[in-house]
């Protein structure tokens, strides 16, 4: 059993209602020890939780990965709580509104003591459903991210928040807008971030061996994919793999995409393995390992997700098909 | 050579939570202990303990003058103390954004630098702060000054930043990554870090000649030096590597790799005027090594119950102070018949 304290992460713009939610789960948590990791002043009500101010500190890794960067500041924080006697039950990690979640799901993959001692449980990002569709227009200058763009790609569970102040119209075109991005995430409507707990703690959204759950619409281009550099492509195959056709292939994968992901999921079938070979990264950083046996009544299926910008379904399909077992 | 280590019969403290930092005072009469309850507990040889007040939520540092009755105490509250030990007197206080997160006196004692933050600050020894190196671009995780006393370096995410007199820095060893400790060779020759992606960097002083040790299985935070300035203990994942300082240096050579312990090294000590070295883990096991020897390096160990926090030789290199994971602090004597 996996017995590391789990670790939320919640980003979304300044005024989406992070620090309401904050509240909410710490008010409907009220026994559990949480430790809240803030980086933005907010206004915890809550008395005996621990709130430790910190400073975005990102730092870029020496290790030959272009893309890896840490939160330098977590870092210490976490592995200076773990070290107490006394634990947390979770921590709540809140970024500024305008941050990029990779350095903080890096972390978690880069940093050993973390690693050992942490799970990152997911991350959630909350929007709010009125100004949503205009940030996600804003022009950047060239190079710059578009800052709701990624919070949405990186996300498990989007709370699509203030839905009351929208009418049906508008939140079926800002849900279609997040599906085109990430068709991964659970979107849940709320209003004054009132969600149910349940929904988003304990989801195990970077637990390698949770069921992969494909939506549909992953498996084709969506309607709006022609103005997004951001989409989710999804990528269903039957057969074996050939084991060292899948070594070349996530070599090439991370080597010349890596930049472009933000994050990706998935369960192979390799020829000849009994077992299923489940995988997860974020940008270069790669995570797997052998999981469950395939069933007997089990389709051995090739699937996985990858969020990103640029991504060409065609080129990743081709790509993976030529790994398969003819 | 026989070497024994023996719990001491001598008296053992207990504090809340987790001994985040230990200190000897320069004559060895007394231990200060940090906990991570915020509890500092001084013991003296009869087991008096005196407890300074509170760091509220966690000490991080202790550190004796050199030279005084003088304690410097720092926690995750943002604030640094300097007391009187012999009666517990506040002598001074400073703040900054952020956790204590390191504390040297200058080798005369006549001050001492501790980082708190992204900030650094020099306090006098009547508690008065007298410089203030502000804003640094990240968090100063470790300080040191050279053995005489002229130079403090300040090592952060890219680089080690180097003061005298100023505000200002004098000098800047750049290196893109972030830096966890910071060890100069007594002799003065080496400024040595270890970092966060897994390596130690050194730099010839003051030439500023490099070298990297890279390929460690883990990040980099323990390092100690001998105080003849042979070598340079690394402590990390499941082992200690010794690198040899003498003749040419250790480019190109390969370092002694010591194996004793199955986690994590949480702490690496040479003992006082010799070249025997103690390593603490995570899996609770004191050893002692003598990196000289061919195969049989390990001398002796001990197994604690209990996860080793730190460990803190004494002046005299007859006792080392081991804190535990579970707040317990107790004293073992080193038998090498030296005494």
């Amino acid at each position: 059993m996996d017995d590391r304290v789990p670790v939320t992460v919640i980003t979304g713009f300044l005024g989406s209602g992070k620090t309401t939610l904050l509240n909410h789960i710490l008010t409907e948590q009220h026994g559990k020890r949480i430790a809240v990791i803030e980086n933005e002043f907010g206004e915890i009500g809550i008395d005996d939780a621990l709130v430790i101010d910190a400073d975005e500190e990102i730092f870029e890794m020496n290790n030959g990965c272009i893309c890896c960067t840490v939160r330098g500041d977590l870092i210490r924080i976490l592995g200076n709580l773990m070290k107490r006697r006394d634990k947390f039950d979770h921590i709540l990690v809140e970024t500024t509104g305008l941050a990029d979640p990779a350095p903080v799901a890096q972390t978690f993959f880069v940093d050993d003591e973390v690693k050992a001692q942490l799970r990152l449980d997911a991350i959630v990002t909350v929007v709010d459903a009125k100004h949503l569709p205009q940030h996600l227009d804003d022009d950047k200058p060239e190079g710059i991210e578009n800052e709701a763009i990624e919070q949405l790609a990186f996300a498990d569970r989007i709370l699509l928040n203030k839905i009351d102040l929208v009418d049906e119209a508008e939140r079926a075109s800002v849900e279609r807008r997040i599906r085109a991005i990430n068709a991964n995430a659970e979107i849940i409507p709320t209003t004054m971030s009132n969600v149910d707990l349940d929904r988003i703690l304990g989801v195990g959204a970077f637990d390698l061996t949770k069921v992969l759950g494909m939506e549909p619409e992953f498996l084709v281009d969506s309607e709006h994919q022609h103005d997004q550099s951001v989409t989710s492509v999804g990528i269903e195959l039957p057969g074996g793999t050939a084991i060292d056709k899948i070594n070349d292939w996530l070599g090439w994968l991370l080597g010349t995409k890596g930049v472009d992901i933000f994050r990706m999921k998935g369960v192979l079938n390799i020829d000849g393995a009994e077992q299923r070979y489940v995988f997860q990264g974020v940008h270069m950083l790669f995570d797997g390992q052998p999981d469950r046996l395939w069933q007997p009544d089990e389709p051995r299926l090739n699937r996985m997700v990858f969020i990103g910008r640029n991504l060409d379904r065609e080129e990743l399909t081709d790509r993976f098909r030529a790994c398969l077992v003819s | 050579m026989n070497v024994d280590l023996r719990p001491s019969s001598g008296p053992t403290v207990r504090v809340g939570d987790y001994v985040s930092a230990l200190a000897w005072s320069a004559d060895g009469s007394r231990l200060a202990v940090g906990s991570l309850d915020g509890t500092t507990a001084i013991v003296d040889d009869d087991g008096l303990v005196q407890h300074p007040p509170l760091h509220e939520f966690g000490v991080t540092q202790v550190a004796w003058s050199p030279t005084a009755d003088l304690l410097a105490t720092g926690g995750q509250d943002g604030r640094v103390r300097l007391w009187s030990a012999a009666n517990g007197t506040v002598l001074g206080e400073v703040t900054a954004r952020g956790w204590c997160g390191d504390i040297v006196w200058r080798p005369d004692g006549a001050e001492f630098a501790a980082a708190i933050g992204n900030e650094v600050i020099r306090v006098a020894t009547d508690g008065s702060e007298h410089l203030r190196h502000g804003a640094h671009p990240s968090t100063v995780a470790c300080l040191e000054y050279t053995p005489d006393g002229r130079h403090l370096g300040a090592g952060l995410y890219g680089g080690v930043w180097w003061y005298q007199g100023d505000t200002k820095p004098t000098k800047r060893f750049e290196w893109k990554g972030s830096l966890l400790a910071l060890a100069i060779a007594p002799n003065g020759k080496w400024a040595c870090s270890g970092n966060q992606d897994a390596s130690v960097h050194c730099w010839r002083l003051w030439s500023g000649d490099e070298l990297t040790m890279n390929g460690y299985p883990a990040k980099v935070e323990h390092l100690a030096w001998d105080d003849r300035s042979r070598f340079l203990a690394v402590g990390n994942l499941g082992e200690v590597t010794v690198w040899d300082f003498s003749g040419k240096g250790p480019k190109g050579s390969r370092p002694k790799q010591l194996d004793g312990h199955a986690r994590r090294v949480v702490d690496v000590g040479f003992q006082p005027l010799s070249t025997q070295l103690a390593s603490a883990g995570a899996d609770g096991r004191l050893c002692l090594w003598d990196p000289t020897a061919g195969r049989r390096s390990l001398l002796t160990s001990l197994q604690f119950d209990e996860e080793i926090a730190c460990i803190a030789w004494s002046p005299a290199g007859d006792e080392i102070a081991v804190g535990l994971a579970d707040g317990l602090v107790t004293l073992v004597e080193v038998d090498d018949g030296r005494r």
